[in-house]
């Protein structure tokens, strides 16, 4: 199994970085989470890629293994990833959910909302929220 | 030769060697972390901003360190000299005694300049920032140094339990009984410090962070597997020359081949540490790993953070390694340690009583 993910995982980008900031108001799974995911859509990570076993990372990172397991969690129920027990994570081979899914732009409509709110509170402007969402959207639909 | 007179050679042989090292011990032990007692982030274990280890201050602080070792180990090189009575395992016992004094003394003048470097330069903020890579190590791929690793995280664990063995197939043969519970306390002593030894190196492998002491996943299993060797091979140079005494003691080989096979050995243990110790500070990324909190660092030395999942990291400096005493591996190591400590009194007392007699 160490094998068969080293050789999986080297097959990756060399940037495949996570960074969490523990005093982030965020919690360290979403954090996980987010980065991963935008990994995923980045193409850094592609369908088969194995993830580092939830224990490896955590220890790599200095916090709980649950924590990594529910980061992992989350993103196997969005359908990106696939946990197989006994043998680690991988990213899914389907595609995930369809934007069109209701609950999922209602979700993202939420998440939105608060991150908005939360910068706008921290003093962003209206037309500087927007031009930082447009550079995101553009970065992940890439050139 | 007869083995009166190898004894002779022997024990004024060591009586020099022992004073030399005692007298070299900050430049053999000290020096290599004294230049790296600080490393970008850290000077003597606390945070400070980048420039205060160069400056006039900072530089006074590590100069006022470094004297006081070098006087510590002058007044106890005179102390041995003077003081140590002749024969090699008495000789032996001070230089142990004197070497745990060094080692006291060391610590209470790392806390020293510790204290003085929080008052005068720090704390400086600390990062609550930290990385892991989604890639793997690289395993290694050099099949000598692989099997090396191995070997040397095995053999100090199997050793002692490979001549408790021999030594409980043939056990008639020691002179006397007491003789013989102290070798086979004494055995138990070096296995439980080959264990630890083991252990160590194996959480080395296994439980240590692969951002720490390099950035590069690959070049951090590197630094430690190098670091697990050079660990490893001093110990197992001092495993063995206990193993070897007990055989030879078992078959009664006589002193001179001993001599011959085990002085070597140790020389050659020596260079190849201080070889490997050369290349550790060439390796050491002093941009590396060190992302806990000052706080996780007790009486200048000891990490204790029960949120981190890491059984060993790197010393506040950068240099070799520190267990996390949350982590249940340090005090098996320490419960083990003093078991075998004890059991040895019992033994040792007998037959210092049994000699006194005869005398």
């Amino acid at each position: 199994m160490v094998l068969m993910y080293s050789t999986s995982v080297h097959q990756m980008a060399r940037s495949a970085q996570l960074k969490i900031d523990i005093a982030s108001e965020v919690p360290a799974y979403r954090q996980i989470a987010d980065q991963v995911r935008a990994l995923i859509v980045e193409g850094a990570l592609e369908p088969g890629d194995s993830l580092p076993p939830v224990r490896k990372l955590a220890l790599d990172l200095g916090i709980h293994f649950n924590t990594i397991a529910e980061a992992y969690r989350t993103l196997e129920r969005e359908g990106l990833l696939e946990i197989i027990h006994g043998h680690g994570a991988r990213v899914a081979g389907v595609s995930p959910a369809s934007p069109a899914d209701p609950e999922a732009a209602e979700n993202f409509r939420q998440r939105l909302r608060e991150l908005v709110a939360m910068v706008r509170t921290r003093g962003l402007s209206t037309r500087r929220i927007i031009g930082e969402l447009r550079a995101v959207v553009d970065g992940l639909e890439g050139p | 030769m007869s083995d009166a007179a190898w004894l002779r050679v022997i024990e004024w042989g060591l009586r020099i060697f022992q004073a030399a090292l005692i007298l070299l011990w900050p430049k053999l032990m000290f020096l290599t972390q004294d230049r790296a007692l600080r490393r970008d982030s850290t000077l003597f274990g606390v945070r400070v901003p980048s420039d205060f280890g160069d400056s006039q201050i900072g530089r006074e602080i590590f100069d006022e360190y470094r004297k006081r070792i070098w006087l510590t180990a002058i007044l106890f090189a005179a102390i041995f000299a003077i003081g140590a009575p002749n024969g090699p395992s008495v000789s032996g016992l001070w230089y142990f005694g004197l070497l745990l004094g060094m080692l006291l003394a060391r610590w209470v003048f790392y806390a020293m300049a510790q204290r003085r470097v929080r008052m005068e330069g720090g704390p400086a903020p600390e990062s609550s920032v930290r990385t892991a890579s989604l890639i793997a190590e690289e395993p290694i791929q050099r099949p000598g140094l692989r099997f090396a690793a191995f070997a040397v995280m095995l053999l100090p664990m199997m050793l002692p339990v490979i001549t408790g063995l021999l030594l409980a197939l043939d056990w008639r043969r020691y002179p006397s009984r007491p003789h013989l519970d102290f070798t086979a306390a004494m055995l138990a002593f070096t296995g439980a410090f080959g264990l630890c030894m083991s252990a160590l190196q194996y959480a080395l492998r296994y439980h240590a962070r692969s951002s720490d002491w390099a950035a590069d996943p690959a070049a951090s299993l590197k630094y430690r597997t190098d670091l697990g060797l050079m660990m490893g091979s001093a110990s197992l140079g001092v495993i063995a020359w206990g193993c070897i005494l007990t055989l030879t003691q078992l078959f009664g080989i006589g002193m001179g081949i001993q001599f011959a096979i085990s002085y070597p050995v140790m020389f050659g243990v020596i260079i190849f540490s201080r070889r490997m110790r050369s290349s550790l500070v060439k390796q050491f990324d002093p941009q590396s790993g060190d992302s806990m909190a000052d706080r996780c660092w007790k009486w200048a030395y000891f990490y204790f953070n029960s949120s981190d999942p890491a059984w060993v990291v790197p010393t506040r400096s950068g240099v070799s390694c520190a267990l996390n005493h949350a982590r249940a591996l340090p005090w098996i190591c320490y419960g083990l340690s003093v078991t075998a400590l004890v059991a040895l009194v019992g033994p040792w007392a007998k037959i210092v009583a049994e000699t006194r007699a005869l005398h």
